[in-house]
């Protein structure tokens, strides 16, 4: 009996109890329990934030946040997700602007009412230091900001959280945009690659690519070439 | 440099962003008066408004994050003195670290809140600016002026922050009702302080976002009464009332202006290092 309670775990997806094995994902356990996803799955590899999960379990008062695909179901789980935060993206144009924290927080002034609680670091599937972050933006240390941030999904689990109602993962992005704009060498390829698609080095190919039959493309993506 | 005093320091967010004169004015100061500033790593936003409600401890965090920090650093080059030049950043800084220092349960509780860093134990000191360089003593500030602005008429504005309010008992660096300490420092840099009654009126804070009025109104009273006493500039020691002020002076004739500059950048220029002054003044 208790060797079966260790291989089966109780979860309680939005209030209804399921046994699933507890080797599963918390992605994995929802599809056990019969549900398909149409929404909050995305990419299964924890790479795009879409299946941000918050739960609790029994008896302990913290309110966790995982990835859906990343995180194994544990006993008495009690599971939501939120495939989707609202949130409206501001609209910037970084040629317009200089790499300064006046920039960032004339689009998201509400990082002025950071209370410092940290609690948006806590909600951070990704273990991002989601407030030194924001509070690096403020001390006009963009750098650090930039780098602290580079893991971040932008799932927005730390956006739902914050009693400030800061949407930190879009201030990120704002000041990674005008980082990598304005503060860091341009890399040199790149520029070099933008070059040759102007010059539509890569034209013909695409125009094949677009003309060719489902069929087809399925026959060559079976025989590609896996990179090692 | 002969270091004679090394402290921790805190900058605030509006010397990093609106005014790196104050700090870079104050840096090369205190290169010359052997004062080592040694920034506070990670330092958080103050918190902007201390909280007014005794139960809302939501609101001392942001300080109190760095105040660990402090602490932790202090640690290392063996200081208590945390040092901060922006006039609302010592306000909110002095006015939670008096009453962490006073309420034992409030400090319970921010600590127990924070429980992803070391707990605070209050025996931090927050020292403005102008009470180190009076602790070092202005007599040894005189000494090294190598450019003593002679003639030079200045108009000391303290504003508010500076000087109240006065609970918890400790916030004011001087007498609030008649200060001294930014007229001290005028006279060790060899300049001439003017007397003008407007020196510890507010300058209007926050109205400038939603009602500018109400800081044009105060701070061309500030301005003319400073002209009056026939200064050639005003001495502020916060961004914010420079922010007003220079906003006043805008609505004001060229005539009846009076430039305004932090009191790190006379003294700058009065030791004969870089003071980041405009090239308009």
């Amino acid at each position: 009996m208790s060797e079966k309670k260790k291989t089966m775990a109780t979860i309680y997806i939005m209030g209804k109890a399921y046994k699933v094995p507890s080797t599963l994902t918390i992605m994995e356990s929802i599809e056990y329990a019969g549900y398909r996803f149409i929404r909050g799955c995305g990419c299964r590899g924890g790479f795009c934030g879409a299946c941000t999960t918050f739960y609790r379990i029994k008896s302990d008062y913290k309110l966790y946040v995982d990835l859906a695909c990343q995180k194994r179901v544990e006993d008495e789980m009690y599971i939501v997700q939120l495939p989707f935060i609202p949130a409206e993206k501001p609209k910037w144009d970084l040629d317009k602007m200089k790499p300064t924290t006046d920039e960032v927080i004339r689009v998201f002034p509400e990082i002025t009412r950071c209370l410092s609680c940290n609690v948006c670091t806590e909600a951070c599937p990704q273990d991002i230091e989601v407030m030194r972050a924001i509070q690096a933006i403020r001390r006009g240390d963009l750098e650090d900001a930039v780098n602290l941030t580079f893991d971040c999904v932008a799932c927005g689990a730390c956006s739902i959280r914050c009693p400030a109602e800061i949407t930190h993962y879009q201030a990120f992005q704002l000041a990674r945009g005008l980082y990598g704009k304005y503060r860091t060498i341009p890399s040199k390829h790149l520029l070099k690659r933008i070059e040759e698609i102007k010059e539509g080095k890569f034209d013909d190919e695409i125009t094949r690519l677009v003309n060719t039959s489902t069929e087809k493309l399925e026959e060559e993506y079976k025989k590609r070439e896996v990179e090692k | 440099m002969v270091i004679m005093v090394e402290v921790l320091y805190y900058p605030g967010c509006s010397l990093r962003n609106t005014y790196p004169e104050f700090e870079k004015s104050t840096y090369a100061a205190c290169e010359k008066l052997g004062i080592n500033l040694v920034e506070i790593p990670e330092w958080n936003c103050c918190g902007v408004v201390p909280s007014l409600a005794a139960d809302n401890v939501m609101r001392h965090l942001g300080a109190v994050r760095s105040f660990i920090k402090a602490q932790e650093k202090g640690k290392e080059i063996g200081t208590n003195v945390v040092v901060t030049l922006c006039s609302m950043c010592y306000n909110v800084l002095k006015r939670v670290n008096l009453i962490l220092k006073e309420q034992v349960d409030t400090l319970k509780n921010v600590n127990d809140f924070i429980d992803d860093q070391p707990d605070y134990v209050p025996e931090l000191e927050i020292v403005h600016f102008l009470n180190l360089l009076k602790n070092v003593g202005f007599d040894k500030v005189k000494e090294r002026i190598v450019t003593p602005l002679r003639g030079l008429k200045v108009a000391p504005y303290y504003g508010c922050a500076l000087l109240r309010p006065d609970r918890p008992e400790g916030v004011p660096i001087d007498d609030p009702e008649n200060p001294t300490v930014i007229e001290d420092l005028i006279r060790s840099i060899g300049a001439e302080p003017v007397e003008f009654p407007f020196r510890t009126e507010c300058c209007g804070n926050y109205h400038i976002v939603f009602e500018p009025s109400i800081v044009e109104m105060r701070t061309k009273k500030i301005i003319g009464s400073a002209r009056l006493g026939k200064a050639d500039v005003i001495l502020s020691p916060c961004p914010l009332c420079t922010y007003n002020l220079q906003h006043g002076n805008e609505t004001l004739d060229r005539s009846e202006q009076v430039p305004v500059v932090f009191f790190t950048q006379l003294l700058a220029l009065s030791l004969g290092v870089k003071s980041h002054l405009s090239t308009e003044i």
